[in-house]
Formats: C-alpha cells, sequence, structure tokens
C-alpha cells in the first residue's frame, strides 16, 4: 500500500514538473508563436496594441497582403537556387577534398591539411569587403553565382568528411584496387555511397545556413529581384506604414522550409554539430 | 615486360597529380575567397585607397591611427564588447539551465527538448523582424505586459540591450542541444552517488556536472565570442547602428564605410582591427581555459 501511494506521490510530482518544463518550453518558443498568431490576426486587431495574443477571427488576409505587395514567391526561388546548388557543390568539393586527404598519399599532406584547417580561423565577416570587391570586379554582382561563390567551400566539411572517410576500412580499398578498381571509381562507386549519411548531414546543415544567410547575398544584390527572402523579408514596405501582419506572414512563409528540415533531421543536424565542435 | 615496366611508370606519375585533382577545387576557392582576401585586407590596409579601391600611394599606419581617431569606431569597438560581454555568459548560462532541465528522459521530453532548439531553426532577419513587434513601444507585447512605457529600439539606452536579449535567445537552441548532449553522456553512476548523498539540484549542478562538461561549455563560449565579435546584422536591420550609434557593432560599421561611402580607408583597417580585437579575446579564454577547465575527469 505504501509503496502504491509512493509511487502514485512520485508519478504526480513527475506530471507537475514536466508540466512545468513544458511551460518553460513554451516559454522559449514564444516569439515563434506569438507570430504564427499575428499572422493569423485581422489588421484591425493587430493595430489595437495591448495584449492580445489569440487572433479573434482568424484570416488569411495578411498572407494575401505579403503575397500581393512583394515578390515573395521570387525572393523563395532565389534563396532555393542559391541554397541548392551552392550546399550540392560545397559536398562534391569537400567530398574530394576529403578524399585526397583520407586515402592519397602525396608530400607535405599534414602541413597542407593544416593550412585547410587554419582557414577556419578567419571570419567570413572580415574578408567580406575585400570579397565584395573581387565579385564586382569580376561583374557577377546581382547573379546568383556571385552570391553563391563564397559558399562553395567550407573547412569544417571536409574536415567531417575526412573523419568519415577515415573510419573506411584501408584493407577494402586495397582489395577493391586488386580488382582493378580506379582511386575514381573506389571514390564514386564504393566510398560516397557507404558515407551516404554523413553527406547527408553535410547538405542539410549547409542549405540552412545558406537559406538563413543575410550579410552576403544584401551586400552583392541590389535589385529587387535577386533579392533572397531573408533579405527581402527585412525591407517590406506596405502602403499604410509598419503593419507587422503581412511581415509576420511573411516571416512565417521564410521560417517554413527551414524549420521542416530542422525538425525533420534534427538527429542529423545534432550529430553534425558534434562532429563540427570535436574540433574545439 | 618492357610494356608493364612502363605501364607502372606511366601510373606512378598520374599517382603523383592525381591528389592535386581532388584538392585543386577547395584550395581554388579557399585561395581566392578566403586567403587572398584576408591578405589583401592587411596589405592594403597600409595603402591610401582611392574609392575604386585602387592603391594610391604607401601610408603606412596612417589608415589605422586615422581609424583610431574616428569617435564613432571607438563607440563601435565598446558596443561590440559589452555585447559580447553579455550575450555569450547569458547565452551559455541560460542553455546550461534548460539542458539540466531536460537532462532526465521523460514522458514528454521530447516535446520540450524540441521547444528548447527551436531558435536554432531561426534566420537572424526572421528573429529581427518578430522581435522588433515584441518591442514596439506602442503594438508590442512587451510593454503591454510590463505596464512599461519604454522606446526600446528607438531609445540609446536601451536598444543595445534588446540586440542583445535577441541575440541569446537566437543561440539558445545550438547551445542547448551541445550541453544536453555533453550531460548526457556523463557516466550515470556518478549522479546517482551523488544523489544519495543528499546533494540537492543546485548543487549537483554547479559542483559535479558544470566540471564535467566544462571543455564543451568552454568550446561554445569560445565559438560564441569568435561569432558575437562578428555580429552586425541585427543592428543593420533593426537600428542601422543608431540611436545615436548605440548599437553601431564593429563589422557593422566596416560595412557601412565600405558601402555607403566606398571609404576602403576605413574599412580595411577596421576589419583589421577587428579581426586582432577577436584574436586578443580569444587568447584571454585560453589562458583562462587552463584554469577553469577540466579534461582529466571526462
Amino acid at each position: 500500500m505504501i509503496c502504491n501511494r509512493d509511487r502514485l506521490k512520485r508519478n504526480i510530482s513527475g506530471i507537475i514538473i514536466q508540466g512545468l518544463y513544458l511551460c518553460v518550453g513554451l516559454m522559449i518558443a514564444f516569439p515563434i508563436i506569438y507570430a504564427f498568431f499575428i499572422s493569423f490576426m485581422e489588421p484591425s486587431q493587430v493595430l489595437t496594441g495591448g495584449i492580445n495574443i489569440l487572433p479573434k477571427r482568424w484570416t488569411f488576409e495578411n498572407y494575401r497582403t505579403a503575397f500581393r505587395s512583394a515578390p515573395l514567391m521570387r525572393f523563395m526561388w532565389n534563396s532555393f537556387v542559391i541554397a541548392f546548388v551552392s550546399s550540392i557543390v560545397r559536398i562534391i568539393v569537400a567530398a574530394m577534398a576529403a578524399f585526397a586527404f583520407a586515402f592519397l598519399d602525396f608530400p607535405c599532406k599534414n602541413v597542407i591539411f593544416m593550412i585547410m584547417l587554419a582557414s577556419m580561423m578567419i571570419p567570413a565577416d572580415i574578408v567580406l569587403v575585400a570579397n565584395y570587391r573581387t565579385v564586382s570586379q569580376l561583374g557577377w554582382i546581382n547573379t546568383y553565382l556571385g552570391m553563391m561563390i563564397v559558399f562553395f567551400v567550407s573547412a569544417l566539411n571536409i574536415f567531417m568528411l575526412r573523419q568519415s572517410f577515415m573510419s573506411f576500412s584501408i584493407s577494402l580499398k586495397e582489395a577493391a584496387h586488386i580488382d582493378g578498381c580506379s582511386n575514381f571509381k573506389f571514390f564514386i562507386r564504393i566510398l560516397l555511397p557507404t558515407n551516404v549519411s554523413t553527406l547527408m548531414t553535410v547538405f542539410i546543415t549547409a542549405f540552412i545556413g545558406t537559406w538563413n544567410t543575410y550579410l552576403w547575398p544584401l551586400m552583392v544584390t541590389n535589385r529587387t529581384e535577386m533579392r533572397t527572402v531573408q533579405v527581402g523579408v527585412t525591407m517590406l514596405n506596405f502602403s499604410e506604414g509598419t503593419v507587422y501582419g503581412p511581415i509576420m506572414a511573411a516571416s512565417m512563409i521564410i521560417l517554413v522550409p527551414s524549420l521542416i528540415l530542422f525538425l525533420a533531421f534534427q538527429k542529423r543536424i545534432v550529430a553534425g554539430m558534434m562532429a563540427g565542435g570535436v574540433k574545439g | 615486360m618492357q610494356r608493364a615496366k612502363a605501364h607502372i611508370k606511366k601510373k606512378t606519375l598520374f599517382q603523383k597529380i592525381e591528389p592535386v585533382l581532388y584538392l585543386a577545387p577547395a584550395f581554388l576557392l579557399l585561395g581566392v575567397f578566403t586567403y587572398y582576401p584576408f591578405l589583401k585586407t592587411i596589405v592594403e590596409s597600409f595603402f591610401r585607397l582611392n574609392s575604386m579601391g585602387e592603391i594610391r600611394e604607401f601610408v603606412g599606419l596612417e589608415n589605422i591611427i586615422n581609424i583610431l581617431h574616428n569617435a564613432k569606431f571607438i563607440q563601435s569597438i565598446g558596443n561590440t564588447l559589452k555585447f559580447v560581454v553579455f550575450s555569450v555568459p547569458f547565452s551559455v548560462g541560460i542553455a546550461f539551465i534548460l539542458a539540466m532541465i531536460a537532462s532526465k528522459k521523460r514522458t514528454i521530453s521530447p516535446f520540450y527538448e524540441t521547444f528548447f532548439s527551436l531558435p536554432m531553426a531561426m534566420s537572424m532577419s526572421v528573429s529581427a523582424m518578430i522581435f522588433e513587434l515584441m518591442f514596439s513601444p506602442t503594438l508590442g507585447i512587451v510593454n503591454a505586459i510590463s505596464g512599461l512605457d519604454i522606446k526600446w529600439l528607438n531609445d540609446k539606452h536601451t536598444a543595445l540591450w534588446v540586440i542583445i536579449i535577441i541575440q541569446v535567445w537566437m543561440n539558445l537552441g545550438y547551445n542547448f542541444l551541445f550541453i544536453l548532449s555533453a550531460i548526457r553522456g556523463l557516466s550515470v553512476d556518478l549522479l546517482e552517488s551523488a544523489n544519495l548523498e543528499g546533494a540537492n539540484a543546485v548543487q549537483i549542478a554547479v559542483k559535479i556536472i558544470m566540471p564535467l562538461v566544462s571543455p564543451t561549455l568552454f568550446f561554445l563560449v569560445c565559438n560564441s565570442l569568435a561569432k558575437m565579435m562578428m555580429m552586425s546584422g541585427l543592428s543593420l536591420i533593426l537600428t542601422k547602428g543608431g540611436p545615436q550609434g548605440s548599437t553601431e557593432t564593429m563589422i557593422s560599421f566596416m560595412y557601412k564605410q565600405a558601402t555607403e561611402n566606398s571609404n576602403y580607408n576605413a574599412a580595411y583597417p577596421c576589419a583589421v582591427l577587428a579581426f586582432s580585437i577577436t584574436m586578443v579575446a580569444t587568447l584571454i579564454t585560453f589562458i583562462y581555459e587552463k584554469k577553469g577547465v577540466n579534461y582529466d575527469m571526462q
């Protein structure tokens, strides 16, 4: 009996604690929930101010206004092209370099590897102005290539893929060679398919990172139709002055792709973070 | 026999250049968009440049001395340091508390874990727009709930604090996931024995778990320190560095010099100084690491 009552007590306190923690969670996520509700509010309710969180009447009005007054679809398309293409290129570039570091022998390999890692010490913002000069001299202002080119390589991703490739047994590679398999064939046919998981992690983190990036696309574009969503959303100007409803609606639309990717691949993303974290 | 030999020789020649082929794309890109601009930034900060970015004459340290006499830039260094000093400890500290809360697996823990990590999926510009509304003096929820009448982003005393709050919130998810996996990697026996000895939750967190996960905390501090030193986006979106320069950071100052004024005589030395200050700050944390971080117990 006593045992049962103890268990009951523990169950109840467990439920209370979990409810409390859930409230903390809702507080952390509050800005997102708040923006979600605002985006469905009638414009008049947004303007009343005060404590109003839940929409009195749900409406798609803000979404219609957002799509009508800004080329949101165009912004989305620009962001998608940039994020998708640069992530694919980044995987190819990183996998090739990682393959060389993991399996091939060449002079000064360690020194070259250290030089590659040293690039992580240089923050992208420090070289922003100089890169802007380079891209504008090449005539790539307002082009997809100009927006993407700085995202084509990441030392961190080369490092991650090298670590992953190193776990592949070298004797298996030698066996493949005896069967007449060239390095390139081994790379394409055997190594890449066995490392799909790491490649996916690199792709997803690269995609979210590029989708969310702000400063570089802002710098190398000045035509509205070449803006990315992240830049576009901060420049939305509605005729009625600053009306937050449509801005929140646009924010929600922009949020959806990265949110879906994040929730669907949370485990992969965390694994990728940890692999990057090991470098210390 | 002869042919076989030739075959081997040919193969070794190919083997010699083969690694180059695999490494070429990565190093070409790193060279053109990381190493070259880095060296160019340093070298050209010693020259006078025209508004097209062309070199005019060697001026030595003149550009750097000029920028150090610019009151706005000095103010932006102060703002950046204040921003870093507050946003880094708070984002790691709050994430540590959240990770402690979530460390024990419970029935609905996946739900609040997801909520805690959600800010990680947010982009800077969307977060900026949402918080701009929340801190809006007339329409915002913050003034409505607290009953305050503060102009937040339009007041030079509060604007930087709002930006610090946004940054802390944005970092929570990433830091939380990192610390959570470090805590869950600790041995269960140790924690249980502490429990049996009657240590309360706060004692366990501060005296036992914090030292054990200190390498992770140190990594997060260094990582966010380097990133926060480079902060510019929130200022550029929300306040354009104002009011009265109170939210100008080193990089937002540099960005404006380069894009609005085409003043590369200010932009390049500014980048060099921002980089140096970041390196010094990182070095200081590394010196502290020797005292505070415990690698043996893991």
